[in-house]
């Protein structure tokens, strides 16, 4: 496997976890244009770990995720009682807020004679634990794949349990959720500090992939691209932000033809899309659909 | 002292561009129930037109400004008809996820057609600055002023006294109740884009004057500042847009004079968050969640 | 078992509610009847905790509701359906009653994340159970969007059921019915819904409500105008005024 499609692949598995994470909040109805804010506190948090602080890869990814989950239940606690468009704002605003904390944000130990740490807007460099530990980029792909392959059979769990099914009744029919004895907020909350360390988790891998670092990077186009992903590819299942994810930087990138037009082609793309398929390909009906024919095909099979 | 209210005047001028942006949003808002945000990436492709004459053609100022609204205008056009129009009314974040894949789209064709960093735009004015007694009125920001206020007269007087603007009024209130009194809605929401399309090229027509040139970022700029004006003044209250952009330019102003340039758009950012949790309302709004809440259910 | 007192309310400049006055007991059956705009679905929200009053008290089983929020109130059994008919259009008959039952008391966030085996088959043999009293057995796995009317409201019956309510508010529940379909409602109400509970039942179709409520509430403007037995009230001058010219009120 050439080491452009690892490349690739492995962009399409870190994005997938930013993807995810919108899309959980997009099943409870709540619209997040700040999900890399919490990518970038995994990524960020998770390189100081291993490259100022000697920490190996499992417990930097692991006290990544949790500040970035416990910064989105804060966040939720504060945001998530306002109306969808205002608690959208104000997602992106707390997100540019991080992000420019960033910019200004300067930490820096030496290491063996050199500076090592994010430098505000000069960025964080010498992220270097793959390196250092000898895994190679297609382990590395690997190691990406597996977690996130975890992290979508606990969604698929969710989608089947209660909690699961709550979050969906939040998104479809909030105040009816709420008639039927479902505290609405602590719910939202909830899901909003999974979605961080659902963020948190793809920052941390994106961190060690890149080896470098600058709060440019965790814009606000990072956070549309995330959602966008998700309401593409549907929001009937798990699969649907990966669909999305796959969409446009697995087979649009391999267009060679469209180089450098890519975002022209999938912005425009989405946008007929949605004219035909207002909630995403594999939306609520489609998977009903899916679902029921599986069924009847194995019945039948019987 | 003396610093202080300089930079609230700086601030109040520039605050005129942004809440011209402001009201651009919030009529959409209004009349859409959706925000567009494709807004600010439409005015910057109209900026790069008007670029191009003037890099070009060596264009006349009153030309470059007239070929960034005519540009904004058309690129509003395609925005409205492909997110807005071909959508159907339930589908409402349907049609803001389709305007946030345009503004992606447009942002890239933004980057194509004009891939340097920066590019010139004819001054405003080449006048010297006013000083009334210890304070500067630079000429630019003065000039913007000035016609921003005179364009926030022209969409009141458009509002208020034309029956386009009773129309655009109605929709607002209430769109069904509208379309009975025989309101051709589709028309409506096509010429108030249009109408708001222009007013955002001629505010960042007026603001890259002052600046005297464009970037790639601007278009994200926009959107941006129209924004948090627009929530800041209050969502939907075009009084509360024209003050929420005059508080937001002041703001920027002071933090830019006290705490420097790394903090200015911090504390933007930091006072619409703030604004959001305690008052979402806004400025003009009223603090009432049990209101807004009941509203919203319709039961 | 419910009393309403003195309760008013209004948005902005309209009073909706005006001093109402209202004792349900345990297993009456109470119609509210007025033209539209009186208050009735009005007070429905207030029960249920939707608006807070301006003035007055709500008292359920002496314990004052009126301050709670609508997922405190749901939780001492209180159920209700909607006029305009909500449902998770998006989720299947069976889901829809399912996850009526997650704010049963005791459900915790494990429970919620690992169901137990033996009580996801309790949960989903009540569900079926429900289903089979409306007579939605067979549509159990259609999406509810995909049902006719009658079906959905039916559907939101079962729903409101789940919890085997105390008192069970019924906000137009043949709304938008043909007559036949309308009588086959209130049969269903009669013998599935009404056994057990106290029921408040708002409604147009007069008929309806005569069969199955043993006393009638008018409102007008948000005020009482008059109470009492189906006979004495549907004769009653101030109701026949009330509804004259309006198409309030139809015999279906």
């Amino acid at each position: 496997m050439d080491d452009y499609v690892v490349s690739v692949l492995s962009n399409i598995g870190m994005i997938s976890f930013l993807a995810l994470s919108a899309y959980l909040l997009l099943l409870t109805g709540e619209i997040s244009f700040g999900q890399q804010a919490f990518f970038a506190i995994g990524a960020y948090l998770s390189a100081i770990a291993t490259a100022m602080w000697g920490w190996p890869l499992w417990s930097a990814l692991l006290l990544a995720a949790a500040a970035a989950a416990a910064a989105a239940t804060v966040i939720g606690i504060l945001t998530l009682r306002l109306r969808g468009l205002y608690f959208s704002i104000a997602t992106l605003a707390f997100a540019e807020m991080v992000r420019l904390l960033f910019v200004i944000f300067h930490y820096q130990v030496v290491i063996d004679g050199e500076p090592v740490g994010p430098d505000g807007a000069e960025g964080f460099r010498d992220i270097r634990w793959v390196f250092e530990n000898n895994v190679s980029a297609a382990e590395y792909m690997v190691i990406i794949y597996v977690v996130l392959f975890i992290v979508v059979a606990l969604f698929f769990r969710l989608e089947r349990s209660r909690l699961g099914s709550i979050f969906r009744m939040l998104g479809e029919d909030t105040l009816l959720a709420e008639m039927q004895g479902l505290n609405v907020i602590r719910f939202k909350v909830l899901a909003s500090g999974i979605a961080g360390f659902i963020a948190g988790i793809g920052g941390a891998f994106y961190a060690h992939f890149t080896t470098y670092l600058e709060p440019q990077i965790f814009n606000v186009m990072l956070g549309v691209h995330g959602l966008l992903y998700g309401l593409i590819g549907g929001l009937g299942t798990a699969l649907g932000p990966l669909i999305g994810v796959g969409l446009d930087i697995g087979f649009l990138e391999a267009i060679r033809a469209i180089q450098g037009y890519r975002m022209i082609v999938f912005g425009g793309l989405v946008a007929v899309l949605l004219i035909f398929m207002p909630r995403g390909i594999l939306d609520e009906e489609r998977v009903h659909w899916i679902r029921m024919t599986w069924r009847r095909w194995r019945n039948a099979a019987r | 002292m003396i610093d202080f209210i300089q930079n609230c005047i700086d601030g109040v001028m520039i605050g005129s561009g942004y809440a011209l942006l402001a009201i651009g949003f919030t009529i959409v808002f209004g009349v859409l129930r959706r925000l567009n945000l494709a807004y600010g990436p439409s005015i910057m492709l109209g900026a790069f037109v008007g670029t191009l004459l003037y890099v070009q053609f060596q264009a006349q100022i009153l030309t470059v400004a007239i070929a960034t609204v005519i540009g904004a205008v058309v690129v509003g056009m395609y925005v409205e008809r492909l997110c807005f129009w071909a959508i159907r009314r339930g589908a409402a974040i349907a049609s803001m996820v389709s305007s946030f894949a345009i503004w992606m789209q447009l942002e890239e064709v933004a980057a194509i057609i004009l891939p340097e960093r920066t590019y010139p735009f004819p001054a405003l004015t080449e006048m010297a600055p006013l000083e009334i007694g210890p304070f500067f009125l630079r000429s630019e920001p003065l000039v913007m002023f000035v016609v921003a206020v005179a364009l926030m007269a022209v969409v009141h007087t458009v509002l208020y006294r034309t029956r386009f603007g009773l129309a655009v009024r109605a929709v607002s209130e209430n769109p069904s109740a509208a379309r009975f009194m025989g309101i051709h809605i589709d028309a409506v929401m096509f010429w108030a884009f249009a109408l708001v399309s222009a007013i955002g090229g001629v505010a960042g027509f007026l603001i890259l004057a002052t600046d005297q040139q464009v970037t790639p970022y601007f278009g994200l700029w926009v959107t941006f500042k129209g924004l948090i004006a627009m929530m800041l003044g209050g969502m939907g209250s075009l009084p509360g847009a024209i003050l929420g952009g005059l508080v937001l330019g002041v703001v920027e102003t002071q933090s830019l004079w006290y705490l420097g340039a790394d903090y200015r758009d911090l504390s933007a950012y930091f006072l619409l968050f703030l604004i959001l949790i305690v008052r979402p309302g806004g400025i003009m709004g009223q603090a009432l969640p049990e209101q807004e809440r009941a509203a919203d259910r319709r039961v | 078992m419910l009393r309403v007192e003195g309760l008013s309310h209004n948005f902005g400049g309209i009073e909706a509610l005006v001093g109402l006055d209202l004792v349900i007991a345990e297993r009456d059956v109470v119609g509210l009847i007025g033209p539209n705009g009186s208050g009735k679905t009005t007070l429905l929200n207030m029960i249920t905790g939707i608006y807070k009053p301006a003035a007055g008290r709500i008292r359920f089983r002496d314990r004052e509701i009126s301050g709670l929020e609508p997922h405190e109130i749901v939780t001492l059994g209180i159920s209700r359906t909607f006029q305009n008919l909500r449902i998770y259009n998006r989720m299947t008959v069976s889901d829809n009653v399912w996850v009526a039952q997650h704010s049963l008391p005791g459900v915790g966030l494990g429970e919620l994340l690992l169901a137990r085996a033996d009580n996801e088959r309790r949960d989903r043999a009540e569900v079926e159970r429900l289903l089979e009293l409306v007579g939605l057995i067979e549509r159990r796995d259609s999406l509810a969007q995909d049902l006719t009317l009658p079906d959905q409201r039916r559907l939101e019956l079962a729903r409101a059921l789940v919890r085997s309510p105390d008192l069970l508010l019924l906000d137009e529940p043949a709304g938008g019915m043909t007559p036949v379909e309308t009588g086959t409602m209130a049969a269903l109400i009669r013998d599935v819904a009404l056994p057990g509970r106290a029921c408040v039942i708002i409604e147009h179709k007069m008929d309806m409500i005569s069969a199955l409520c043993g006393r009638i509430c008018v409102l007008n403007f948000g005020r009482k105008i008059a109470e009492g037995r189906p006979d004495d009230v549907l004769r009653h001058p101030r109701v026949l005024e009330a509804y004259l010219g309006m198409e309030g009120m139809s015999h279906a």
